[in-house]
């Protein structure tokens, strides 16, 4: 076995040889070099731009969440209202607000003329007169006399200017408008 | 030369080491690559479930929340019952690390005393708890107020409260805006959001919401980046709308209230229904509850007495009489009875009736509420017959409307009858109704004999509007439209001449039937002759009836306490008030003057079938020779109605008629079964005085 030795000349030959060589071996041409570097740039950009992704997907995520939970809140408060505007007008409460302002029951009779349709009324009128006339509407009570209300309560021409909203419907109207803001 | 040998292997030597030390680094790295390998593939093929638990864990949390319950409707869309959300505070021990701290920061934010806090949190940190109620079911605003109360800066937490170890919890609360509107009716549910009582009980499956499993993921700052949500196998709740008006039941529960107050009554009942549809428009009770505060009730008021209690019906259940022998061609409305014995004694029981004292119509035999004539038309009737009616017109089986525990009520099988059962179940006793069976009952003639199915329901939706049931109607013809007709007539006299003068109507006929009967006791295991039920059951208009309307009154104690003074009133109250609403036009003239003669009117007379039992000798005496006797008198009977046909009848006194003609009195004696003979009170003809 013998090793070859390298002449320290033969060396720097070899040496200044290859270094003569070398930038034409080793360097790429400029658009190999543009390419990669676009390759780069685009992976760059690739990341970045998923990156963006990812985080605003999380972002959006999360207003999405925030969203949801707001139309639950809002779903709530919508059933709420529905449930204090059935408080408000069941026959009780109205009653109540209606004897504050002090109307009164209203009689059967009232009750009747009220539902008695003028119609028949009229046909009997035309059965008994023998001629035919148009069913003109009558008049469901005098004006001096009170109407119902639907509690059964009456209600004047005095009175009724006396009527205000109660304040739980004029508080739930705000609530409701400002829900819809 | 050595010296170069020596120079070579010097290099050899530091080349070798060299060597030597980087493959030593190598193997370093790679036996260190190779633990980390072997690490890897540990967690992630041994340990991957609990470490993917353990991921999740840090990341997502499970949040449990239920479907609010189904809301029910009234029949005009009206909420009757309604589940909204609600928040429960509670604690997690375990995260709270100055429990004197937390629990006077909180007794401070729910405005209570700080000990109970502090005690409950004391004792759930020791057991190692790791939930504790602090208060449940708050509203929005008191839930927003203890968020700001119990506001920790320094902390950070995405949920509120921002405080640590304290959480909100998504609960549901049931309302009831109506309060003790149709509160039997609706019913209630309790804490756990289950049905206790009326509907809510009856339609839990239906109402019952599915439970929801919300999974959060959230980021390090607990923000929540990503939801889903499963629900268990439970079909989506549905909303129920009744048949029930609430403008009529509140017109109901206010005629109802202010009768049982003014008859200083125990308690009272009313049923407001369509007789064409079957659909029940009201139906009160009284006392009542609120089922928003149900804890604080009594439980007699939460029950729905009028289809879950039972009552002798008393005069009431003549209808069934009079319809079956007119169903029957037994009687007609225009024939006549001779009534002027005056008693009718049936198997050693005597039972008076002071009315019987002259020959009558069966109209007004009706009107005045004869025993006497109830009681012979059902002994020709017999036995079979009477029973099949009784059971034809709804008595005996539960009506199958929507509300739960109905009772059945009581008629027993005619081979377990004593001798006089017949005769007492002609006037209403022996047997027990409930008031929805009786309102049934009349229903059926108000629709030419034909009994509806009642129901409450209306209609069963899905949250969004969709239809998941509607009602269907099960109709059976049970009398003759004829006979119906005829039964209303008999049922007009009763107000217009009769005992139920007060059930007259401001501009609309009427029609019905009073009862009062004698309360069984059954601390003295026999019928106690001072407590009543009084009761009217009646329809308007009485040509086409639009509404039935039955008022039973328990135990009246003030004034009059018959049916025809205590729940006729009540009735006329509903029926004026609930006609126009439904637009039904008047049929009569309107007339304030009708009432005046208070005075005149008949008193009902309820005679018990509790009189001295007289053990005859001859208890052999078999049915049949009855059964001969009373076809014997049904040919003498429809033989005088014909007769009578031809000329107008007029009404005859007792002693004007000769002696021969007068009826017979028909005596039976059947043998009891032993050990069960029941106690007659000789009482009878005492109490068989008008009350006026």
């Amino acid at each position: 076995m013998s090793r070859k030795r390298i002449s320290p000349n033969n060396q720097t030959r070899n040496s200044k040889q290859s270094n003569r060589r070398s930038p034409k071996r080793g360097s790429l041409p400029v658009r190999y070099r543009l390419l990669a570097l676009f390759c780069g740039l685009f992976l760059l950009v690739g990341f970045f731009f998923a990156a963006r992704q990812h985080f605003a997907s999380m972002d959006f995520s999360m207003k999405n969440s925030q969203l949801r939970k707001m139309s639950d809140e809002l779903e709530s408060d919508k059933r709420r209202l529905l449930l204090a505007k059935e408080i408000a007008l069941s026959p009780a409460e109205i009653k109540k607000a209606a004897q504050k302002i002090g109307l009164k029951a209203m009689t059967a009779a009232n009750n009747i003329q009220i539902a008695r349709p003028t119609e028949s009324i009229n046909s009997e009128k035309t059965r008994a007169v023998g001629k035919v006339e148009t069913a003109k509407p009558k008049p469901v009570a005098a004006p001096n006399k009170p109407q119902e209300t639907a509690a059964g309560e009456k209600l004047t021409a005095k009175n009724v200017a006396q009527i205000k909203a109660p304040d739980v419907l004029v508080k739930l109207e705000k609530k409701i408008e400002s829900a819809i803001k | 030369m050595y010296e170069r040998r020596q120079k070579t292997s010097r290099k050899t030597d530091t080349t070798q080491t060299i060597f030597t030390r980087f493959m030593l680094i190598v193997a370093f790295f790679i036996l260190w690559i190779g633990g980390i390998g072997v690490r890897l593939v540990h967690l992630q093929v041994n340990q991957h479930e609990w470490l993917l638990g353990q991921a999740l864990d840090q990341r997502r949390n499970q949040v449990k929340s239920k479907q609010l319950r189904g809301t029910i409707y009234d029949r005009s869309e009206r909420v009757l019952a309604m589940s909204v959300n609600t928040k429960s505070l509670f604690a997690d021990p375990s995260e709270i690390e100055d429990v004197e701290t937390t629990a006077k920061r909180v007794a401070a934010a729910l405005k209570v005393k700080p000990n109970d806090i502090l005690k409950n949190l004391t004792k759930a940190k020791e057991k190692g708890k790791r939930f504790v109620y602090l208060a449940r079911k708050l509203d929005e605003d008191t839930a927003q107020k203890i968020n700001e109360t119990l506001k920790d800066v320094d902390l950070q937490k995405f949920d509120e409260p921002r405080f640590a170890g304290i959480h909100w919890r998504e609960e549901q609360k049931r309302s009831y805006p109506y309060k003790t509107l149709a509160a039997q009716v609706v019913g209630f549910s309790n804490t756990e959001d289950v049905g206790q009582a009326g509907i809510e009980q009856s339609q839990e499956e239906l109402l019952h919401g599915a439970v929801l499993k919300k999974w959060q993921d959230r980021d390090r700052l607990g923000r929540v980046y990503d939801e889903s949500e499963t629900e268990d196998e439970r079909e989506p709740p549905k909303d129920i709308v009744l048949t029930i008006s609430n403008s009529i039941q509140y017109k109901t529960e206010q005629a109802l209230e202010e009768g049982v107050k003014s008859a200083n009554a125990k308690s009272g009942m009313a049923i407001v229904l369509d007789p064409k549809t079957g659909e029940i428009l009201a139906m009160a009770n009284y006392p009542t509850f609120d089922p928003n505060k149900f804890n604080d009730a009594a439980p007699e008021k939460l029950i729905n007495r009028a289809v879950q209690s039972m009552y002798s019906p008393g005069s009431v259940f003549k209808l069934v009489t009079y319809g079956a022998a007119l169903q029957e061609k037994l009687i007609r409305p225009d024939g006549f009875i001779d009534c002027s014995k005056g008693f009718i004694e049936v198997a050693g029981h005597r039972f008076d009736d002071p009315h019987a004292t002259k020959t009558m119509s069966y109209g007004e035999a009706l009107a005045v509420s004869s025993n006497y004539a109830a009681i012979k038309t059902a002994l020709g009737l017999g036995k079979e017959k009477f029973y099949n009616y009784a059971l034809g017109f709804g008595f005996g089986e539960p009506t199958g409307i929507e509300l739960p525990a109905e009772a059945r009520g009581q008629i027993r099988p005619p081979d377990t009858w004593f001798g006089d059962s017949l005769a007492s179940m002609a006037i209403g006793y022996e047997l027990n109704v409930t008031a929805l069976q009786a309102a049934m009952a009349y229903a059926t003639i108000a629709n030419d004999g034909v009994r509806v199915k009642p129901h409450i329901i209306k209609e069963i939706r899905y949250a969004d509007g969709k239809v998941f049931q509607n009602q269907k109607t099960e109709k059976t013809q049970i009398v003759r439209p004829e006979a119906a007709r005829g039964l209303r007539q008999m049922l007009q006299q009763v107000v217009l001449k009769g005992t139920a003068k007060r059930a007259q109507l401001e501009g609309y006929s009427s029609a019905g039937k009073t009862g009062t009967a004698w309360k069984y006791d059954a601390r003295i295991k026999r019928y106690n002759e001072s407590k009543f039920v009084s009761s009217f059951i009646g329809f308007a208009p009485v040509d086409n009836p639009s509404v039935v309307i039955a008022v039973v009154i328990d135990e009246p104690m003030g004034g009059g306490r018959d049916g025809g003074q205590v729940s006729a009133p009540v009735f006329r109250q509903i029926a004026e008030q609930v006609l126009p609403e439904l637009n039904i036009a008047p049929d009569t003239d309107i007339h304030q003057e009708t009432l005046t003669a208070q005075t005149k009117i008949p008193a009902e007379i309820e005679i018990a079938p509790t009189s001295t039992h007289q053990t005859s000798e001859k208890e052999n005496n078999s049915t049949k020779t009855f059964e001969k006797e009373v076809k014997s008198e049904k040919l003498k009977n429809s033989a005088a109605v014909e007769s009578k046909k031809e000329k107008k009848p007029t009404l005859v006194e007792e002693k004007d008629l000769p002696k021969q003609q007068r009826q017979k009195t028909i005596v039976i004696n059947v043998e009891k079964p032993k050990g069960d003979v029941k106690n007659k009170s000789s009482g009878a003809t005492e109490k068989a005085k008008p009350k006026t």
